[in-house]
């Protein structure tokens, strides 16, 4: 007898559909998995047979032959042990075929019959073609947000046969608790002083443009980049879908929504190797660092520590958006649209005043050529902090909050939204001439920065997009002022160890 | 071998290990220059010339290392490399070496110059201190650079990072002034910069900028032939450069002892004026000047004090006239200031600080800050130095 169930595998970040083919015959016992599984994969068999005879469910003495097709592609995990079960108990006559029609399964079987969650649920149901599917309670408030069909959630095989029977009815699923507001456990008005590196962190939010914050321990640099995530307006339902299969494949933990709804903050440490930040791996394609914070923020503490091959493969990821990982195995295209804040010391010993630094000028260089000029190039925002003065820390007035600059925030990004841009930080140098023209006072402050040296052309480009950032946050109409440009220019200091030397 | 000049020759004994200005002219006495490179070369300058034994070094090495040495290096190839590089060799005797160089007590055997030479005799005043300075000596040293030139006297320095540099810096900026003063000097001063290496060996390379605007605008020389390291004995050598060419010596910033301690002293025992720029005692770097001071140096407070000070040494002293018109040119110039700009100003006057810090004391917006700070920077009121917004005097 044959029987088939639909089910899904993960390939990077996307799921692909995947028939559960169970062929039972006469013949001498046995059970063969044919269709490129993975050791994972076809230790399905051990748990199956257990499972069912835990559950008090036959186990045909005959010839089992399952196919997972297609054939030709590679199948990892757990993800099909009930799938298996169920078309296994279909072709050997305890279920009839009228019972598991238009059904697709997801889930991992323990030896007592009970069904586990697998990582990836979210990309796994969404790719999955039943016109119902079964997956693990745990975890079926993410199946639902991903698929449209009808979910099942069910907690072990005895429930699940019997639902499929009609003797009980499907077990029912909890409401999903309430999308509760995470608390911004890290809000704006703690920020003492740091006039600068507010307005860093709200451009930077407004204009996705990536920033650099150099300043001796103790300035606040990991306190404000703590601050940014909150700053940015929610995922729209097309970025939390995104977000959330790429979290759900690297199995993190989801909300419990199951919807990613707010932009991720990753903070890698500076140990982590290069697949752990862009992604890949041996045996599955894993996402890496830079794809968990699409649509969110990357902000990577210490970047001088980082070894700087592993910064450099940020490159490619800023500049299009997406990594592409090619293994001899085959290749995968993962998302990784990020916010990047960065973080380093001036120099070894940490001390930014040049009279305190003991560090040789050598050793200085040195720890700033971690950085490459590429990849400098890329933070529109450079920022030089500075421990605060004390009186900031104990007296000083509390600052604007979160929400506050959140809403100008979302009202820049909707100013930008409206020029046919994503962000400001994206328009190309004649698409920024035409929509954003400099008055005359405004060209006179850069022609003045480029010829004192301090900016080069490059970055004039770049000053202008902060300057149109800044203008979009004030809600200005008209060419941008000199104001505009000059405080843009402000929040792209040189960093501090070159001008060390006088 | 004989149709070589004695340039040449000279370079090669300069390029010999350990070899400062007085052994050479122990060498060119008794020889002259030709005849002490060939007696170098075979070894057998060791009954003519006496060494002292070090602990580190007996005589006979010394003097083995130097046959070594000139064994390997061809002369006429050696010599050709620096006329490549438009180094001119300036030997002791020549007309061409500088007279506060030839009179002085330790004069050099031999100049290396690259740059107009000419500089080498205008009125000149040193600018030392430490390479470690802070935003206040920094801003100092460049501006004494700059009001120096402005009147038509050069900066000698040396080079080094920190208080070196800037001194330099604000040397090769200044002179615009020059034109709006009918000023007795025909040219604005310009930078001399002396150094501890051979002049195709760039030290500090954070300054190689540095280096050429020196070398295009004003002078670099050297008494290390093409090629010399940098080494620590010859820093010490060029301190006293310093001090035995310039007329006026202004210490800026520098701990109680170190290379510019060395040079401001080397000044004094020399008689010429030496300048302290106070600073606050609290502050590591102001304890040399002040020692300075208490031993006798004159205080610093603005250029007028250094054309007072210079004393008869100097060919051409602007008179005091012009440097104070000078100012209050400068000084009318910016005269308008708009409201906003005036609080930053007196927010700034009372101690260099952030952009934050300013923010924080005025109560004014961010933009309006950085708007007025850089209106004033275009009219050069104010700068920025190490992250702090300093009021320009």
């Amino acid at each position: 007898m044959l029987a088939s169930v639909a089910s899904s595998t993960l390939l990077g970040v996307v799921g692909r559909p995947v028939t559960v083919e169970v062929h039972v015959s006469d013949g001498l016992p046995g059970f063969t998995i044919v269709g490129l599984p993975d050791a994972s994969c076809r230790e399905a068999r051990d748990r199956v047979r257990a499972a069912l005879l835990s559950s008090s469910l036959p186990w045909p003495l005959k010839r089992v032959t399952v196919n997972l097709a297609p054939s030709g592609v590679r199948k990892e995990g757990s993800g099909f042990d009930v799938a298996i079960a169920v078309a296994l108990l279909a072709a050997a006559g305890e279920l009839s075929l009228k019972h598991i029609d238009g059904i697709g399964c997801i889930g991992e079987l323990g030896l007592d019959g009970s069904i586990r969650r697998v990582p990836g649920i979210v990309p796994l149901s969404h790719a999955l073609e039943a016109s119902s599917i079964v997956v693990p309670m745990a975890c079926v408030h993410e199946a639902i947000a991903a698929n449209n069909g009808v979910v099942r959630g069910v907690r072990d095989l005895a429930e699940l046969v019997a639902a499929l029977k009609g003797i009980n009815p499907w077990p029912v699923v909890p409401a999903p608790p309430d999308a509760i507001e995470e608390l911004a456990s890290f809000d704006m008005s703690d920020v003492r002083g740091h006039a600068t590196g507010r307005l860093a962190l709200e451009v930077a939010a407004a204009g996705g443009h990536h920033l650099l914050m150099t300043g001796p321990p103790g300035a606040g640099k990991t306190m404000l980049a703590r601050r940014l995530p909150a700053l940015l307006p929610d995922l729209t339902s097309a970025e939390s879908l995104e977000s959330t299969c790429i979290h759900s494949a690297a199995d993190q933990l989801m909300p419990t929504c199951g919807m990613l709804r707010r932009p991720p903050l990753r903070a890698p440490h500076h140990t982590a190797s290069a697949v752990a930040i862009i992604g890949g791996g041996t045996s599955a394609m894993r996402p890496g660092e830079v794809s968990l914070a699409h649509n969110g923020v990357l902000f990577l503490d210490e970047i001088a520590e980082f070894p700087s091959f592993v910064v450099d493969t940020l490159r490619v990821p800023i500049e299009e958006g997406v990594v592409r990982i090619s293994r001899a195995r085959g290749s995968v295209c993962m998302p990784a649209r990020f916010l990047m804040i960065a973080a380093m010391n001036p120099c070894p010993c940490g001390e930014a005043n040049p009279m305190l630094c003991r560090c040789s000028p050598a050793q200085r260089q040195r720890y700033e050529r971690r950085l490459s000029g590429p990849l400098l190039d890329r933070f529109d925002l450079r920022l030089t902090l500075d421990r605060p003065a004390t009186s900031d820390l104990v007296g000083g007035a509390p600052g604007e909050s979160t929400a506050v600059v959140k809403q100008r925030v979302a009202m820049a990004r909707e100013i930008a939204a409206e020029r046919g841009s994503r962000t400001n930080s994206q328009l190309t140098l004649q698409r920024l001439r035409a929509v954003a023209p400099l008055s005359s006072a405004g060209r006179q402050v850069l022609e003045r920065a480029l010829n004192t040296g301090r900016l080069s052309a490059r970055g004039m480009h770049r000053v202008h997009s902060v300057a149109l950032t800044i203008a979009d946050l004030g809600q200005h109409v008209g060419p941008l002022t000199s104001d505009h440009v000059a405080t843009a220019l402000c929040l792209r200091q040189e960093l501090r160890c070159s001008t060390a030397a006088a | 071998m004989t149709d070589l000049p004695d340039e040449a020759y000279a370079a090669a004994l300069a390029s010999m290990p350990l070899v400062a200005a007085s052994r050479l002219h122990e060498m060119v006495d008794k020889f002259g220059w030709a005849q002490a490179w060939e007696l170098a070369r075979d070894n057998r300058l060791r009954h003519a010339i006496a060494l002292r034994t070090t602990s580190e070094r007996q005589p006979s090495e010394v003097f083995a290392s130097w046959s070594d040495h000139l064994r390997q290096v061809d002369v006429d190839r050696y010599f050709d490399r620096h006329l490549q590089l438009g180094i001119e060799i300036i030997l002791r005797d020549s007309p061409l070496m500088p007279l506060t160089l030839a009179d002085d007590i330790q004069p050099p055997a031999v100049l290396f110059c690259r740059g107009d030479r000419q500089w080498l005799s205008q009125t000149c005043v040193g600018v030392v201190g430490t390479r470690r300075a802070s935003s206040y000596g920094v801003v100092m040293a460049k501006r004494i650079g700059a009001e120096l030139a402005d009147i038509g006297i050069g900066v000698v320095s040396g080079l080094a990072l920190g208080i070196d540099g800037a001194a330099h810096r604000g040397s090769l900026a200044g002179g615009q002034g020059a034109s709006e003063l009918e000023l007795v000097a025909s040219s604005k001063g310009r930078p001399i910069g002396v150094v501890a290496s051979g002049l195709d060996v760039v030290y500090p390379r954070q300054h190689a900028d540095l280096w050429h605007a020196v070398i295009e605008d004003g002078v670099l020389i050297s008494e290390v032939p093409v090629g010399g390291r940098p080494l620590t004995w010859r820093f010490a050598q060029r301190n006293r450069l310093i001090a035995a060419l310039s007329h006026a010596v202004v210490c800026v910033e520098s701990k109680k002892v170190g290379g510019s301690m060395t040079t401001a002293r080397m000044a004094i025992s020399r008689g010429l004026g030496v300048f302290s720029v106070p600073g606050v005692i609290t502050n590591p770097l102001a304890h040399g000047p002040l020692d300075l001071l208490h031993e006798g140096a004159s205080v610093y407070r603005n250029v007028d004090d250094i054309v007072v000070g210079l004393s008869s040494r100097a060919p051409w002293v602007p008179l005091l006239s012009t440097t104070k018109r000078h100012r209050s040119l400068v000084e009318r110039v910016v005269e308008a200031l708009d409201p906003v700009s005036e609080v930053v100003l007196e927010c700034l006057e009372t101690e260099p600080r952030s952009v934050d810090a300013v923010v924080e004391i005025t109560g004014l917006s961010l933009v309006q800050v950085v708007a007025a700070l850089d209106r004033m920077q275009s009219g050069r009121r104010v700068e920025e130095v190490f992250g702090q917004w300093v009021v320009n005097v």
